[in-house]
Parts: C-alpha cells; structure tokens; sequence
C-alpha cells in the first residue's frame, strides 16, 4: 500500500516524514522546501509502507512546478492513501485541499498538526465532530514532538472513500452541491462554524516582529543589516579558522612532514603530482612552503576544501539554517519582489539565489517553486553564472580579501543586467508573488544542526575527492604539456580580450571541476591585483562547475542549451567589459 | 464603499466583494474569497506587492493580483 503525505507548503509534511521513515530530509519554515518528492518506508503492524513526501500545494489547480509535481504524483496513484497534513491555526485553507482529494475519491486520514500553534492563538478545533462530519480519521498533531503522529499512522487502514453528498448531509445549514471553488468554501465554513471555536487571539511579540520586518519603512533597513551582519560574521569566522588556525597546520606541520616522508623527492613526477610541484628560483626547482603553491592532490588538495572551505562553509549553513528556521525567507522574498519582479522573476527567486552562495547544485534545483518556464530558466541561468558559491567565496576572501567585494558586486552587477536584458528577450509575462507568509518561529536546535551537518558533509563528500581528483587531472595536463599548448592557443583571447596572463588557462580547466581549487591555483600565477580580479570574475561567469552542470542538464536540454548560449555571450561581454573598465582607468 | 484591494491604507480593514475571473481560483486555496474579512498589513514600495491578513494568515499578493480584488470598506 502507497500513502501520500499531502498538505499547503510549510505544514510540516517533512518533519512528518522524517518521524514516519526515521529518513533525514531537510525542513525548514518556509514554503516550498520540498520542491521533489521523496520516498521512504514506514514499519506498521509488520508491513512495509510506502510513504511519499509530496511537495506542498494549496489546491489541485497548480500554479507552479512544485504544485504540478504534487497533482501528478496524485493522478498517478490512483490506489494510494492520502495522509493529509493541516496547520490547526489554519484549518479552514487545509480543509479546502482535503476536501479537493476527497472529491476525487481517495481515502484521507488528516492530521490536525501545529496543534500547539492553534492553542497559543486560542483556537480550539473539536476533531471528534471534524471526524463526524467527514467520515475519515481527524488526529490533532504537533510534528516537531512527534505527538500523535503514530495514532494517525495506525488509523490509516479507517480511512476510506467518501461521497461529498454524504459530508453535506451531514453539514447543518448545507444544502447544495459542491462543484465549484466557492462552493467549496461555503462548505467548509458550514463545517468550520461547527468544529472550530475562535478564543480572543493575543497579538505577541512575535507578531509585532514579523510585521516589523515586513513593512517596508523599517523591514528594509532590517534587510540591510541582516546581509551585512551575515556578511561580517561570514568573514569572521572563516577568517578565524582559517588564517587562525588552519593555514597553520598544513604550511606549517602537514606539508613539511608530507615533504619529508613521502617517497620520491623533489623533480620525481609522482611526488609531484601527490605532494610538491615545487617552483623555479633562480632556475633551480625549490620546494613549496605554503599548500596554495604545492599543488600536490595531498597538499593543496586536502588543504583547499578542509582548510580554506570548510569553515567559510559551515558558518554560511548554520546562518542560512537559522534565516530558515525563524521564517525570515519569506520576509525577505517580500521586500526584494519590487526589485526582482522588474527583472522578469519573483520574490520567492531570493531563495535559490541565496542557497546558491552556498552551493549552486541545491540552488538548480530550488528553482522549481518559480512559477513558469521562462522564470526557471532566467533563475537557472543567472545563478549558475553570477552567484559564487561558498567554497569559492570562502577561496575568495584568503586570496583577495581586499578585491572580494568589487567582484562580489560584479557579479551581482551582471546579475541585475542579464537578467533585465533576458526578460526582454525571452517571451513570456512575469507571474504576480502569492505567498503565505508564516509566522516566526523558535528554531529547533535539533533541526538547526542536522541541517547544518548533513549540507555540510554533503559539501565534504564532493569536494574532498572532486578537489583531489582535479589537483590530478591539472598535474597531469601540465606535464603533458596540454595546458601550455591550450594557454598559447588561446594566448590572444586571454591577454587581448580578457587582460589575463595565458597561465589561467590552467585554473580554468581546474574550474570545471572545482571553483575553489580555481581559484586556489590562481593565487600561484604572477599577476597584478586588477589581472586577479579579472580572472576570478572569469572563473565565476565561465562554465558552471560539472556537479551544477549535470543538475543543469536535469531539468531539460532545451533550458540547458538555452543557458549554454547564454553563458558564452556574457562571459565575452562581461568578462571583455572588465577588461575595458581597466583600461579606462589606466591601470593596465 | 468598494475599493481596489491595493487601495487600501494601512491597517484598513474590509469584506471581500468581487474576485475577477482567473485570479479567483488562484487565491482560494489561500483562503482569500468573496465574504472574508481582510485586513492590509502593508504594502512594499515601487509597485510591490502587498500582504494583507486573512483569518489570521499573513499572504502576500502581487499588485497585479491585487487589483483584481475589490473590497467593501467601511465610511
């Protein structure tokens, strides 16, 4: 037997999932953290039950691909049980979805959850008559403890298919027939009016908050600082670690001893590739004493993505986590519509692009809770060639912590421009934002650090080999000659157009597969501080890492080809534009 | 007096009178229909969107939904 977990976004299906199937998905406060379905099995009484966690929708007309996931999943089981997950403080709205899969004919249990939400609003909704009425199982639950969900688990052999007929029957005051929306919500007061008592609601600090950062005279300058705070403590902590800590005891301990142990020696092509490539002085090879020039897969290798990455890695997620988790997003998704609507995308696009920074992959994927094609496709696009993600930013402020934020802008430049530019281009109209925005909450430290930690790992288990793999795969190609051949062939294009020493030729190969070990390689390249501006703007507008580009290529060859070409225009435009910026102001 | 949901000030409240066809469907799962009782919370600057309240519930609407919304307001 198929269960579907069903529900409006940001109910709580995925805590319920994870307390189902002992799964680990991500949750956070705001709509549309689910945007695919996933699947797990629950243990009851002996059987094995399929569960799928279907990404929330308001009604079973969709309006955007999150939603279209959610109707089709639905269509397509048509055998399937439905576990619908209400908010209690909103009951009626969770009701009107409820009552749309009842009409199709599925058997519901619902699960009256955040029912100590409704408590503190002084809502109190009598299941025992919902149950009545309806003719399926109604259990008040509180996801995030884990109350009740196991009762409604084992009632789910009670549900069964229920004629609307019989639910107006048994409705005092209802009398017609329900086909259309208003209908249905005559319906549903008829019923609210019998089950749900409204005590005097209490406005709390936390309301008083929540309109504080939504309303525009004091949210905006709330934004303002919530970035910048982020920004200083992003830099702080990794700054912290890294130079604090970390340089250290890989220049100082990790590499030396590799230097000295590991067999071969300076000149010998394996040592080379696993520890030291060593550098010409005065045309004798001389060994490395720091791991950003060593180049080995063991050095720089390990010392990239563990040394550098990690800590500006972990900070940006517990931040994130917390923005979650509170419910900020949706406040910020709010005040950055006016901007974001006029370039052709939503409020709601502040969400992959802020997940970016963190990494692209994840961010590729968020952009299914944009509304239509053309939106995806701009978001998509834009966020593989504008944003840095967290491993490069993190890079970024060790090698150019003076420059970073001129590129930063940049980028956020290019950003605005091609996106303005593409929402003229491509046909389509801009959908209008229709949002819940959800009440702040307390976050969890429990789900703060399991967010934290799986995101984290997740980092760890592709960049440590990917980084390791591309210090090889660019050894390699230097002493086969192959990154010489390609820095002479394409010497015009580099030092013409872009201003940028042939020698980038070989971080960018290496940006294919790492951004970070990029432009970790770039700070081993002589050049001028407006040189190493230019060619980190590159390494971020050229090809998007090979992680991203295979998400990329997921949701659909058309998209991709379309942001393929897209991406050649502007890494000649706006990588050229610097260029030209430089000269104009005579520092070339 | 009927006004345009976008119209209203701050804090105004009001009973929804009449949704256009093709946004209606739209915001009914959200719980906005023709008879609740709104409230505007705020509205962003520059032609952003506004958020209004019902049953409790912040929503946040884009003008061009918001417009298609007329609202029955006291005085």
């Amino acid at each position: 037997m198929k269960t579907l977990l069903m529900g409006n976004p940001n109910v709580g299906k995925s805590v319920f999932f994870n307390r189902l199937t002992g799964a680990n998905i991500i949750e956070s406060n705001y709509p549309g953290t689910t945007v695919d379905y996933t699947k797990g099995y629950m243990r009851l009484e002996g059987k094995d039950i399929e569960i799928i966690d279907v990404p929330g929708t308001f009604s079973l007309e969709p309006k955007d691909k999150a939603e279209e996931v959610a109707v089709k999943m639905l269509h397509e089981s048509k055998e399937s049980k439905v576990m619908c997950v209400i908010d209690a403080s909103k009951a009626e709205r969770g009701l009107y979805l409820a009552l749309e899969i009842i009409e199709q004919g599925f058997p519901v249990v619902i699960a009256l959850n955040m029912w100590d939400v409704a408590i503190d609003k002084s809502i109190d909704i009598d299941a025992k008559k919902l149950e009545q009425i309806l003719g399926i199982p109604v259990i008040p639950t509180v996801g995030i403890s884990g109350e009740g969900i196991f009762t409604l688990a084992s009632r789910l052999e009670d549900a069964t298919p229920i004629k609307m007929e019989d639910i107006v029957k048994r409705t005092e005051g209802i009398k017609h027939k329900v086909n259309t929306p208003d209908e249905r919500w005559t319906l549903i007061e008829g019923i609210s009016k019998e089950v749900v008592t409204f005590g005097e609601y209490q406005h709390t600090l936390k309301d008083a908050i929540g309109d504080f950062t939504v309303k525009p005279a004091t949210g905006i300058p709330f934004v303002i600082a919530v970035l910048y705070g982020f920004w200083s403590v992003f830099g702080s902590f990794a700054g912290f670690f890294t130079d604090g800590f970390l340089v250290k005891i890989f220049d100082e301990h990790w590499l030396p001893w590799l230097q000295t142990v590991f067999p071969g020696g300076l000149g010998n092509w394996f040592y080379a590739l696993i520890v030291d490539v060593g550098h010409l002085e005065n045309g004798v090879l001389a060994a490395s004493d720091n791991c950003f020039e060593s180049f080995g897969a063991l050095s720089s290798g390990l010392f990239v993505p563990v040394g550098v990455v990690l800590p500006a890695i972990f900070i940006f997620y517990l931040m994130f986590a917390l923005l979650e988790d509170i419910g900020y997003m949706p406040r910020l998704a709010v005040l950055i519509d006016t901007v974001l609507h006029k370039i052709g995308l939503h409020g709601y696009a502040i969400v992959p692009s802020i997940l970016a920074l963190g990494c692209n992959v994840p961010a590729v994927g968020a952009t299914r809770i944009l509304e239509t094609k053309k939106q995806r496709f701009m978001m998509m696009t834009l966020l593989a060639l504008f944003i840095p993600c967290g491993a490069q930013i993190g890079i970024m402020q060790d090698v150019i912590p003076g420059s970073i934020g001129f590129v930063m802008l940049y980028l956020i430049a290019g950003y605005f421009i091609f996106g303005y530019i593409l929402n003229k281009i491509i046909p389509g109209k801009t959908p209008e934002i229709l949002m819940d925005v959800p009440p702040y909450q307390k976050p969890m430290s429990r789900n703060i650090s399991r967010k934290v930690w799986m995101r984290t790992s997740g980092f760890l288990k592709v960049a440590v080999p990917f980084v390791i793999l591309g210090s090889l795969l660019v050894n390699i190609l230097y002493m086969a000659g192959t990154i010489d051949w390609l820095a002479n062939i394409l010497a015009p294009l580099f030092e013409g157009w872009f201003g940028v020493p042939r020698e980038t030729a070989g971080p960018l190969v290496a940006a294919f597969l790492r951004k970070d070990l990029a432009v970790a390689q770039l700070s081993a390249i002589e050049m001028t501080k407006y040189q190493m501006i230019s060619a980190v703007v590159l390494v971020s507008i050229y090809f998007p890492c090979i992680a991203t580009f295979a998400m990329m290529l997921r949701e659909g060859r058309k998209a991709f080809l379309g942001s393929l070409a897209v991406l050649l225009v502007v890494v000649f435009t706006w990588g050229g534009l610097l260029h030209l910026l430089w000269i104009l102001m005579g520092v070339v | 007096m009927q006004k345009r949901l976008d119209e209203m000030a701050y804090e105004e409240e009001g009973v929804v009178a009449k949704i256009q066809e093709g946004v209606r469907t739209r915001v009914a799962g959200m719980g906005v229909r023709v008879g609740k009782k709104i409230k505007m919370l705020t509205k962003e600057p520059l032609k952003g969107p506004v958020v209004v309240v019902v049953d409790e519930a912040d929503i946040s609407l884009g003008i061009g939904i918001a417009d298609k919304i007329i609202v029955e307001v006291d005085g």
